[in-house]
């Protein structure tokens, strides 16, 4: 998946996403803010790493009528 | 210190009286909790009054529940009826709240004595705004409580107060009571109702209880759930779970309650092939994500009220996009069937609450962090799953608490707590040295 992508270029997007919710993350909390999302990539990644089939190469479990 | 049960007898035979204890309990508040930064708010005066009502309700034969009179505390992100809610931040609203949260509510209803709010992590994510400062783990001030609900842990152990009411993100009661060698329970999500409770992540948020024994969090339990289950009276058929990067105090102290287990005639086995990485890694993933949407409009506000690394950490949510918070869904399911099949082979599984005691605060020392906690926490929390921890035994080098955790099934609260109880008389008495 896409989570390979430079942490620095998730910086930028999550700089952005922050814009659209209306919040301007501060110039002083980019330091803090490039170790967090560095961190949370991590997690994303140990995510993206735990294979589940998706949900067309199963049976669609759901209530019988 | 004696145990709920056992001073609701007291009360009820006029040996004891519920003003005489919950003025002690205020005394050791306000001298002990003050110098480990336990207390937000310390409820004198309202305390003494509810002490005296339920004097009045036990002199004429008629309390209201095992929890009459009973000094307890609450985690300052709950909201209280009269108090500010400061969830541990400036960026708080500092008005006194309106109404209780249901479960303070409930408490009430039950004659319980609230003595105080307690202190914690920034909204309940894992950082110490300035304004309030760190809680001191009581057994040594240098070392951390962990959090989030470090002044619930502190309060408890201290004996001010025989129980709190903490909050459970990922970890945020069993982590600081098995670091303040106390007892903590996370039920299954929803069974103690989070209405009136600050928000984190409300997928993951629980409540959950902090006492000094299984059986003070069982009475609290019991009057306070929404529903029961029918627990279980064995045999018992017991899940191992290890992982490699325990601390060798950690290992050593979790083998012997393991082997205190097997003399019980239990069904010991282990258990292996768990996914409790991915299951970590989609609980932050979700974390993260409605972390931000739950304070989306008061960062638009209110955000030079937060301290820079809570709102850096809130901010880094916005690094979590459609496709993983979806992924981590899924995931979540597949963990859900995983852990199925461990229940399957067994009523509770048994695995050690943290890596390592608790290290200094300031990094010093070489001790083992506690960076992957939520490893060994946060899969019951994804999953909904009731878990505890209670002390097994102290680290030989520092003297700190260690716990074990038992989790159990979906609705296995009962199993839980009794699988507790039976670990807690096989270990023998613990006393935290100041209750």
């Amino acid at each position: 998946m896409s989570r390979a992508l430079d942490p620095e270029d998730w910086l930028r997007r999550a700089v952005e996403a922050a814009r659209r919710m209306g919040i301007e993350p501060a110039e002083a909390d980019r330091e803090l803010l490039a170790a967090e999302v560095r961190g949370l990539l991590q997690a994303l990644a140990t995510l993206w790493e735990f294979h589940v089939p998706s949900a067309l190469s199963g049976w669609r479990e759901g209530p019988s009528p | 210190m004696t145990d709920i049960a056992r001073l609701h007898r007291l009360y009820a035979s006029r040996v004891a009286s519920p003003v005489a204890v919950v003025e002690r309990h205020l005394d050791r508040a306000h001298a002990l909790g003050t110098d480990l930064n336990a207390f937000t708010a310390i409820l004198d005066g309202e305390a003494v009054v509810a002490a005296e009502a339920s004097e009045r309700r036990y002199s004429e034969g008629r309390p209201l529940s095992i929890l009459d009179g009973i000094p307890v505390t609450v985690k300052d992100i709950v909201h209280m009826r009269g108090v500010p809610t400061t969830a541990g931040s400036r960026a708080a609203d500092r008005d006194p709240q309106a109404c209780d949260a249901a479960v303070v509510a409930r408490l009430r209803q039950l004659g319980a004595v609230l003595i105080g709010k307690t202190n914690l992590l920034e909204y309940a994510l894992g950082l110490v705004h300035p304004d309030f400062g760190p809680v001191r783990n009581p057994w040594d001030k240098e070392r951390t409580i962990g959090g989030s609900s470090s002044g619930s842990a502190a309060a408890v152990a201290i004996g001010a107060g025989f129980a709190s009411i903490g909050t459970d993100t990922l970890g945020s009661v069993r982590n600081p009571a098995a670091l303040a060698g106390v007892v903590g329970f996370k039920p299954s999500f929803g069974l103690l109702p989070v209405a009136g409770t600050i928000p984190l992540a409300p997928t993951l948020d629980h409540l959950g209880i902090l006492a000094r024994s299984v059986a003070d969090v069982q009475a609290v339990y019991r009057a306070t759930a929404t529903r029961r289950d029918r627990g279980h009276y064995g045999p018992w058929r017991m899940g191992v779970i290890t992982f490699a990067d325990v601390d060798p105090v950690v290992r050593d102290a979790f083998q012997s309650a393991v082997a205190l287990l097997r003399e019980t005639g239990a069904a010991v086995h282990e258990i292996g092939g768990v996914p409790f990485a991915a299951a970590t890694a989609a609980g932050l993933a979700i974390l993260y994500a409605e972390a931000i949407e739950a304070h989306r409009d008061q960062l638009q506000t209110r955000a030079e009220d937060y301290s820079p690394a809570t709102r850096a950490r809130i901010l880094a949510g916005s690094a979590v996009e459609g496709a993983d918070y979806a992924h981590a869904l899924v995931v979540r399911e597949s963990v859900r069937q995983a852990f199925r099949s461990v229940f399957a082979s067994c009523d509770v599984i048994l695995l050690p609450t943290l890596p390592a005691p608790a290290p200094r605060e300031d990094g010093g020392g070489g001790d083992r962090g506690l960076g992957s906690a939520p490893l060994h926490t946060s899969a019951f929390n994804l999953l909904g799953l009731p878990a505890i921890t209670l002390p097994i035994g102290r680290s030989p080098d520092t003297g700190m608490p260690i716990g074990l955790q038992i989790a159990g099934p979906e609705g296995g609260d009962g199993a839980v707590l009794r699988a507790a109880q039976i670990v807690e008389r096989q270990r023998g008495p613990w006393r935290t040295p100041w209750a």
